[in-house]
């Protein structure tokens, strides 16, 4: 069974680019691509799609939005977000709005592929500066989530954020590169969780 | 307390020209003169025409005229001690003349004004109390409201609010009774500025509007400027910054248009202020240098001013001794000639102890306006490297993307192999563009950065490497120094210089495994990169200019950076630099 896939990029040109290059791949099919949020939200079916991509600067309805949006109806549905940069704050905002990856646009195309392959391998990609700021995040928080780092999440992340890759951690830690793969999807989901209760605590005027 | 402007510090009243009387007496002539260039500001020939006023003069009422004329005069000339004399000598004329009454409770209102301008409170109250005993005996309304005015000054410098509120409202009531409506103007302000710093906006905001609304009645410019800059500070205290703006624009404009430099100097600090806070810190230090540079050229003047006020007042001083002396020279004995040269001495002391403090005073003052100065530089730079990532991110970030891309489908789309390649080469330069550049946005947009958070950048960025360039990565950083924090730009530096190493390597050395250790040893920081692929020899170090680059950027922390290369063994470059020039 092929994967679906469902873009949304507001620059025509790189849409279409990237659309050509993920159709010529085997077993990937681009159920769509899209200009803006809106149009993906009304003219798509994400009950059948895999995997979503999408910008995150979006006229109208941000890339953010549109994977909150999603990620609550449609669980199974992975979503990677395209950006320029590594700009923390944004992707930060995504990764907490349900996004299990992001990939930069200025990497070389066969990078999506890889990132791709490892999201629905069951890992999520995470960098150095992105594990501090789960990192931080997570200690801010800790008094009152319930949701808390396990002490080899932690390790895990305090080795990313020095800059170890993936295979070195597995070497420092003793353990296998699957294993590492799970964590992160974990600190990922606890990510969500978190932002879920911020704004419950939010709702209720906490 | 916040900056405020008291339109008129107070109300030296210049008698009423008496010129009913059509008289050819010449002294009453030259007294109308020196008020009406009183008036115009022309204190140096309203002083000449005054004092030939009084030789000619023959009546206690026009001499006391003119001696109190000429301490007006005398007072704005900042002449204080000689002003004091001249009140002194009205005040004794006028107890000869039929309006002594008058006379004398506007005499000791006058005085008490200048007391309070020489910052005396303790004299200034006292003549207050004197004019407001006369005042009841005259009882003239108008004189009446004057002195509560001026005592709603007086309170207001003692920080007695509440009660300065009283007798500004007092004076107000009296001034409207009067339908006086310039010295409601000046009142009103005053009331807004007590009320400012009481807290209490509204009332403030009212009064500020009455002054500024009777003022263009009157189309008195420097009261509607000073209203505009009153309003404006009020506007910044309470954070509502555009309404600031807009007050001290139109300060601005008239201030410029009168030329008072004072209230310019207001309206460019309310502006430096207005652009703080609204986060555009280029235009904030703009207009504070233009501040400071008007404020020096006022401070000098003010400088000038006191010091040749102390040296007059020390002339007038030494004279006045001099003269007890010889009148008494016969029956004093030498211990009291001592006694006045220790006295002089003294004074000597004295004053050279007020000069050297102000001197200090403008110098601690100009050092706090240098450091704010120097942080609104910062600011604006830290402004300028956002803009420029900003910049970069959105316009080179996303075309290298496009380049990406596009090369991405020519190659899918090409059957030519020599096509292709090229194409993959294309595509993988723009990639690496992508990542320096990601570098570049970080160290830009980053401020101070700690020891592990650098550390970690290096190492993505030489693993990046080494998997591109396929050859082993062994990096290890000082691990006991986490907390260490760089300062920004050596930070970037230091990122940099390893850059530029690990680039080397990549393209040059064809190492199998390249070495990077980042260690604290004594008082410096060492990074060695070391790599065992092809080596050079020495020519080739003096051409590069890359090596160059690493020698200049290491000099600007005082450090050195060592090279040793042998052909076919690799390569070992080692930067020391001093950690208190690199770290915070």
């Amino acid at each position: 069974m092929p994967l679906n896939i469902i873009i949304v990029e507001d620059d025509n040109e790189m849409r279409e680019n990237i659309h050509a290059f993920l159709s010529s791949i085997e077993d990937y099919k681009v159920l769509g691509s899209f200009g803006s949020a809106e149009d993906a939200l009304t003219d798509s079916d994400f009950s059948t799609c895999d995997i979503l991509l999408t910008d995150i600067g979006l006229p109208g309805m941000s890339g953010v939005e549109l994977i909150h949006a999603l990620k609550s109806k449609f669980h199974r549905l992975q979503c990677i977000v395209l950006t320029v940069f590594e700009d923390d704050e944004h992707v930060f905002g995504a990764l907490k709005a349900g996004a299990t990856g992001y990939l930069l646009k200025g990497s070389r195309p066969t990078k999506l592929i890889d990132a791709i392959d490892e999201i629905v391998a069951g890992g999520s990609p995470m960098s150095g500066t992105i594990a501090r700021k789960v990192m931080e995040s997570f200690r801010q928080k800790e008094n009152v989530q319930s949701e808390v780092l396990t002490e080899r999440e932690n390790q895990l992340l305090g080795h990313l954020s020095r800059g170890l890759r993936y295979k070195e951690i597995a070497d420092v830690l003793g353990i296998s590169v699957e294993t590492i793969r799970t964590h992160i999807r974990n600190i990922y989901q606890k990510l969500q969780v978190q932002s879920r209760t911020e704004a419950l605590n939010k709702l209720r005027g906490l | 307390m916040g900056k405020q402007l008291l339109i008129p510090l107070f109300l030296l009243a210049a008698f009423p020209a008496f010129c009913q009387k059509n008289s050819i007496d010449s002294s009453l002539y030259y007294l109308n003169k020196g008020d009406s260039l009183y008036f115009i500001s022309e204190y140096e020939k309203a002083q000449e025409t005054l004092i030939r006023g009084l030789s000619k003069a023959d009546n206690p009422t026009t001499k006391t005229q003119l001696f109190n004329s000429l301490g007006n005069v005398l007072t704005y000339m900042g002449k204080k001690e000689e002003a004091l004399r001249h009140y002194q000598e009205a005040l004794r004329e006028c107890r000869n003349s039929a309006d002594v009454l008058k006379f004398e409770a506007t005499l000791y209102k006058n005085i008490s004004a200048l007391y309070q301008e020489s910052r005396d409170y303790k004299m200034a109250f006292e003549y207050m109390t004197k004019a407001e005993k006369a005042g009841e005996k005259w009882n003239d309304s108008l004189f009446r409201a004057d002195l509560y005015n001026n005592k709603g000054l007086l309170l207001e410098y003692a920080d007695s609010l509440p009660q300065a509120v009283q007798s500004y409202l007092s004076a107000y009531s009296i001034f409207d009774a009067l339908h006086n409506e310039e010295r409601m103007a000046l009142c009103a302000n005053n009331l807004g500025v007590v009320y400012k710093n009481l807290n209490r906006t509204e009332e403030a905001i009212y009064y500020y509007g009455v002054s500024l609304n009777k003022s263009k009645q009157l189309n008195n410019e420097f009261m509607i400027a000073a209203n505009y800059i009153n309003l404006g500070n009020l506007f910044t205290k309470t954070k509502q910054y555009n309404e600031a703006k807009t007050n001290y624009d139109q300060g601005l404009i008239i201030s410029r248009k009168i030329g008072q430099p004072d209230l310019v100097r207001e309206c460019l600090e309310g502006f430096a202020k207005y652009y703080e806070a609204k986060g555009d810190y280029k235009n904030a230090l703009h207009y504070q240098q233009e501040f400071q540079q008007l404020s020096d050229s006022l401070l000098n003047k003010e400088r000038i001013d006191a010091v040749a006020e102390l040296e007059t007042r020390f002339g007038l001083e030494k004279k006045e001794l001099e003269l007890v002396g010889l009148a008494n020279e016969k029956k004093l004995m030498e211990d009291e000639n001592q006694k006045k040269q220790l006295y002089i001495l003294l004074l000597v002391l004295i004053c050279a102890l007020l000069i050297g403090g102000i001197f200090v005073g403008i110098r601690l003052g100009k050092l706090r306006r240098h450091k704010r100065e120097l942080e609104l530089v910062a600011l604006t730079e830290k402004q300028e490297r956002d803009r420029i990532a900003q910049d970069m991110h959105d316009e080179l970030g996303s075309g290298i993307s496009r380049i990406n891309w596009i090369t991405n489908s020519a190659q899918l789309n090409t059957a030519n192999d020599e096509d292709k390649q090229k194409f993959a080469r294309v595509e993988s330069i723009a990639s690496q563009l992508s990542s320096s550049m990601k570098s570049l946005i970080w160290l830009l947009y980053s401020g101070d950065c700690k020891m592990d958070a650098l550390a970690g950048r290096i190492r993505e960025m030489a693993s990046q490497h080494a998997d591109d360039f396929d050859y082993d990565l062994d990096f290890d950083a000082d691990t006991g120094h986490q907390n260490l924090t760089f300062k920004q730009n050596a930070a970037r530096d230091i990122f940099l210089m390893i850059k530029e190493c690990v680039n080397n390597v990549s393209k040059h050395a064809n190492a199998k495994t390249l070495s990077i250790k980042i260690k604290i040893e004594g008082e410096g920081v060492v990074c060695t990169i070391q790599d065992d692929g092809n080596g050079f020899v020495d020519e080739d170090l003096k051409s590069g200019n890359g090596l160059n680059n690493l020698k200049r950027r290491t000099q600007i922390w005082n450090g050195e950076v060592k090279i040793e290369s042998q052909s076919k063994k690799g390569t070992e470059v080692a930067i020391t630099m001093p950690l208190k020039f690199v770290t915070v």
